[in-house]
């Protein structure tokens, strides 16, 4: 299908979507509907779009018990339509939140009749469920009716719905029926073709069997003449038609049954071809019911529960600022200038897909955070997803991926929310009136640039219900509009005229949008009643704006009197009808020299008199944007009919932040939202600098060091059995129970916890040995770091697997010097080894081979040694001073480091810790512990 | 008796979730005027701290295990602190809405 359509296409595709859910669909299962039905949806559609107008929906549902509904209804039809219908005006509540919904709920058979406890009563998100609860429980059993009166059940539902009308309402009527009218000339008698002829006389005001009209007023024409609107939910049990005798019934009546639901689409739609036959006739013929002036209707056929769930749900788009967009092949294309959707299908083989091909939802629900996914229907048997357009995120725009199993079976509404708001200035007989107005997204700007055409045009809207003439409006770059028209001959029967203005838009894939909106005006005679100075109240009238929660709108307005004579100005509560944030609109505290708007009533002002006002308007939400909206008012003069009417408001409402306490928010929160976890991360470290010294055992050997080309090796000094460095006897068994120690001796070394100054390092451990001499370890955070003393190291925690080498200044510089001149030192350069192994997992044998054979091929960590700075050339005077002390004994044994303690020469410690090695750009960022590789660095990060 | 053991990824899962949570609360406007905007407080820099230092103690406990997988430890250690870091970033916008909110007049 084309993706462009005209404005006939797309009430064709809206009207159409009533009948089957999708628009091609149209020609197949279901009958094509008439044009009467495509403007009764875009009626309904402008009535509760004209927020300006109209800010109260009054829905009856007529709900049909005759006993034809036990095989017609089997399947539960209209329990599953009322509950998709209430959740249709809570959506629409939801996008309005000015709107008040009304319900009731309503049967008839033999008579009308409201149901006990339904009465009319505001539809809420809360209250919806109770309603949906006593449907289940109410609805399949009421099947009771002997017959199927029409005319008293819509005489029923007209007068109960009048007193409920008013003139900012919309009204609906929905109506379920199986639709063969079969009409008893008395109550308890039987149905006769008389008393039903009868009956359809007294709804169309026409001969049934010919289509001649009969004079008398329709009933149906007081709903068109009311503006009550009839949506007609046509329930038809296919499995009935094809097998009667299932359902005890004969070909017969299954025929006559359907001859006689031919006569319920004239009723709801104006015209229609019927079956004579069923008031006798013998012809098909087309009939009209009633007149076509006023509001419309529209018939929609169901035999599913599932079907029955899309007419709402296309219902809710259409009413929302939306429209039905139908897939190409899966594909949909989403275009700048949506601002959000709604995709509703099946769920067993439902996903959504973005445009890069990520999932968005699936049957099983929402795939990512800011969608919203909802099941409906029969046994909860369809989803519906919805989310906000934005670029930049999993919902930007682009060509979406809509996978449903039955597409005759889904609906996906992209919305753009536009809203035209119209305003006119005070009208006066006699002369041309001004009216203004903006369209708005959410109370924001539009940015036009995303639709290829815009087209905004205006007429008024005739009491003939003949065409309207529209004339064009051009639009400035914020979006707003301003025109004049001629009331003269365009008002209705109580004065008004109904200003409508129309805007077409066309997205960049050419889905074209059409929103309505209409005004009502009244021409007041000039001087005879009361004004309000400025009117309307705009932005620039404002002396101060709403500011902050605290703050209030302020704007100076001026009562006039009548010319003539006394009259009076009576005032209702602000209707704010766009806001940045809506949520807020039923928030607003308006009041008028100090009273309260809800309470203020009326003012009188003498003939030729003015009074100074003060218009002041709060809010405890705050928003940045402009808000708009009316104050609904009635002026009297004495002597003459009261007039009601609006007077625009517009006012600039900002967010409003106390700085000083703000900072002080800002940084209480960053100190307890930072510096609590970074204290906390360092008591951590503190906690966990604790040496775990379970089941330790340690071996400590003295060793020859030799060094070539940069690399250092050692060999066992004592003989042993081979030419491994330790041996299983070398160690010494388990000296310490299970406990972790802030600091433990391993013969003359020490090894003790320490917790970095980072927060974000691993708690360490540092080995030291005595003054005066040198310690590496193989642990893989054994680098020279800064801040250590030169006899010290990093190491682990948990020296598991691990050895380290101590040994003299001296051997140090000897150990050198053979590096550098190949040439061995007359004497053995001299360290000890120490051994630290964990016995309590493996064979020791094994164990005590594995530390041997990481000391033979894991040698980085020995090499360390060479890259150690030398001491600096110690001061005359300074010099013998012996630093190494004796080893500490802490029961280890044995430490083997006495043969290097005695070579031992005193030297001034450096106080650069470990000099310039290649390891030591170590920064304390989180080096780990492992007893791997010690040669390179290990820089975490 | 030690056996084989392998660091667990659930900090790292943990603090990722805490901070991407965190963000989406804070990118979508209508979360941002709900108390969500405090549990996001709460989700960051909280979360990702306490993973890491849950990590950590894990990692240097079990270091003691010589069949314990050391490298794969400071792996998860590392992604634990660059998540503690990411955190605190993504604190400091949460902050701001926070004290917006409490300072509209």
């Amino acid at each position: 299908m084309k993706k462009t359509f005209s404005l006939a296409t797309v009430l064709l595709l809206t009207a159409t979507l009533f009948v089957t859910g999708i628009p091609q669909a149209s020609s197949g299962a279901y009958p094509d509907i008439s044009p009467w039905g495509r403007e009764a949806v875009e009626q309904i559609a402008t009535c509760i779009n004209s927020g300006g107008q109209k800010d109260v929906l009054n829905v009856l549902f007529l709900i049909d018990e005759s006993g034809s509904l036990s095989w017609n209804d089997e399947k539960d039809l209209r329990v599953e339509g009322l509950k998709a219908s209430l959740d249709m005006f809570v959506s629409i509540l939801k996008s309005r939140p000015y709107f008040t919904v009304n319900r009731a709920f309503s049967t008839f058979a033999d008579d009308f009749k409201v149901l006990n406890g339904k009465d009319w009563s505001p539809l809420t998100e809360k209250s919806v469920s109770g309603d949906k609860n006593w449907i289940d429980s109410t609805i399949p059993a009421l099947t009771s009716g002997q017959t199927t009166d029409y005319a008293r059940a819509l005489d029923g539902a007209y007068k109960y719905m009048e007193p409920q009308k008013t003139s900012n309402s919309c009204d609906l009527l929905l109506w379920f029926t199986d639709g063969a009218l079969n009409v008893a000339p008395s109550k308890g008698s039987r149905p006769t073709t008389q008393a039903t002829d009868t009956a359809y006389r007294q709804i169309c005001g026409v001969d049934p069997k010919t289509g001649a009209p009969t004079g008398g007023v329709a009933i149906i024409d007081r709903f068109r003449s009311a503006g009550i609107n009839i949506q007609g939910i046509l329930l038809r049990n296919e499995d009935v038609i094809s097998n009667p005798a299932k359902y005890d019934l004969t070909q017969a009546d299954v025929d006559e049954e359907s001859r006689g639901m031919t006569y319920f689409r004239p009723i709801v739609e104006y015209s229609g071809t019927v079956d004579t036959a069923y008031f006798n006739g013998n012809s098909q013929r087309e009939i009209k019911c009633g007149s076509p002036f006023g509001a419309k209707g529209v018939v929609t056929v169901v035999g599913d529960p599932i079907d029955i769930i899309w007419p709402p749900t296309e219902f809710e788009c259409v009413t929302s600022s939306g429209r039905v967009i139908e897939p190409e092949g899966s594909n949909i294309n989403i275009d700048p200038g949506f601002s959000r959707f709604r995709a509703s299908a099946l769920k067993d083989g439902f996903t959504l897909k973005n445009s890069t091909g990520q999932t968005i939802a699936t049957s099983q629900g929402s795939s990512i955070s800011d969608v919203t996914a909802t099941y409906f229907g029969q046994n909860d048997a369809a989803i519906s997803v919805v989310g906000n357009i934005k670029e930049g995120s999993s919902l930007s725009t682009g060509m979406w991926n809509f996978i449903s199993r039955d597409y005759d079976r889904s609906v996906f509404c992209g919305y753009l929310d536009l809203a035209i708001e119209i305003k006119n200035d005070p009208c006066y007989v006699g002369e041309n009136c001004a009216f203004n107005g903006v369209i708005t997204r959410n109370g924001l700007k539009v940015n036009f640039a995303d639709f290829t055409s815009t087209n905004l045009k205006y007429g008024l809207v005739p009491a003939s219900n003949s065409a309207i003439a529209y004339s064009a409006l051009s639009l400035d770059g914020a979006g707003k509009f301003k025109g004049t028209f001629n009331p003269v001959g365009q008002t209705n029967a109580q004065g008004l005229a109904n200003v409508i203005v129309t805007l077409d838009v066309t997205t960049k894939s050419g889905y074209e949008f059409t929103f309505s909106a209409i005004q009502q005006v009244q021409p007041l005679p000039p001087g005879l009643y009361p004004e309000i100075n400025p009117n309307p109240i705009s932005v620039s009238d404002f002396t101060t704006p709403l500011d902050g929660k605290s703050g209030e709108a302020i704007a100076l307005i001026t009562l006039k009197g009548p010319s003539r004579s006394n009259g009076e100005i009576c005032f209702n509560d602000l209707e704010v009808r766009t806001d940045p944030n809506p949520n807020r609109v039923n928030g607003y505290q308006a009041s008028i020299g100090g009273k309260d708007l809800k309470d203020i009533g009326c003012i009188q002002i003498a003939a030729g008199e003015s009074l100074e006002q003060t218009l002041s308007i709060r809010n405890s939400d705050a928003a940045d944007g402009t808000v708009s909206g009316f104050i609904p008012v009635t002026f009297k003069s004495d002597g003459l009919d009261d007039i009601k009417g609006q007077v625009p408001v517009t006012f600039e409402s900002k967010i409003k932040i106390n700085d000083l306490r703000f900072w002080i928010i800002f940084a209480l929160c960053m100190l307890l939202g930072l510096a609590l976890p970074l204290a906390a991360l360092k008591y951590l470290q503190v906690r966990s600098a604790r040496i775990s010294v379970s089941p330790l055992s340690k071996a400590t050997t003295p060793v020859v060091l030799s060094a070539s080309g940069g690399f250092v090796s050692v060999r066992r000094a004592e003989k042993a059995s081979g030419s491994e460095i330790f041996t299983e006897s070398d160690f010494e068994g388990y000296l310490h129970t299970e406990s972790k120690e802030k600091q433990i001796q391993i013969g003359s070394e020490s090894l003790r916890g320490n917790a970095p100054l980072n927060p974000f390092a691993a708690p360490r451990a540092i080995l030291s040995t005595a003054p005066g001499f040198l310690v590496v370890s193989s642990d893989i955070w054994s680098t020279n770091k800064h801040g250590l003393a030169r006899n010290e190291t990093t190491a682990s925690l948990n020296p598991a697997f691990a050895m380290h080498l101590t040994l003299s200044e001296d051997a140090l510089n000897s150990l050198k010097s053979m590096n550098q001149t190949g040439e061995s030192p007359d004497f053995p350069i001299e360290g000890s080894i120490t051994g630290l192994l964990n016995f309590n997992s493996a064979d020791p044998v094994t164990q005590v081979s594995a530390l041997n054979m990481k000391l033979s091929t894991e040698t980085g960590w020995l090499s360390n040694l060479l890259k150690i700075e030398d001491l600096p050339i110690p001061e005359v005077g300074d010099g013998n001073a012996v630093i190494g002390t004796p080893p500490l004994d802490d029961g280890w044994g044995s430490t083997g480091s006495s043969t290097t303690q005695t070579s031992t020469t005193g030297t001034k410690v450096s106080d650069d810790g470990w000099g310039n090695s290649t390891n030591s750009g170590g920064d304390d960022w989180g080096t780990s512990g492992s007893s791997g590789s010690s040669g390179s660095t290990k820089d975490d990060w | 008796m030690q056996s084989a053991s392998r660091p667990s990824w659930i900090p790292v899962i943990a603090g990722g979730a805490a901070c991407s949570l965190s963000l989406i609360i804070y990118f979508i406007g209508a979360l941002q005027n709900s108390p969500l905007i405090y549990f996001a407080y709460v989700l960051t820099p909280f979360t990702p701290i306490l993973m890491m230092a849950i990590s950590q103690t894990r990692h240097t406990s079990a270091s003691s295990n010589i069949y314990y997988d050391l490298a794969g430890g400071a792996k998860i250690l590392k992604l634990s602190r660059a998540l503690a870091i990411i955190g605190f970033a993504i604190a400091v916008p949460v902050i701001v809405v926070i004290a917006k909110n409490f300072s509209e007049i």
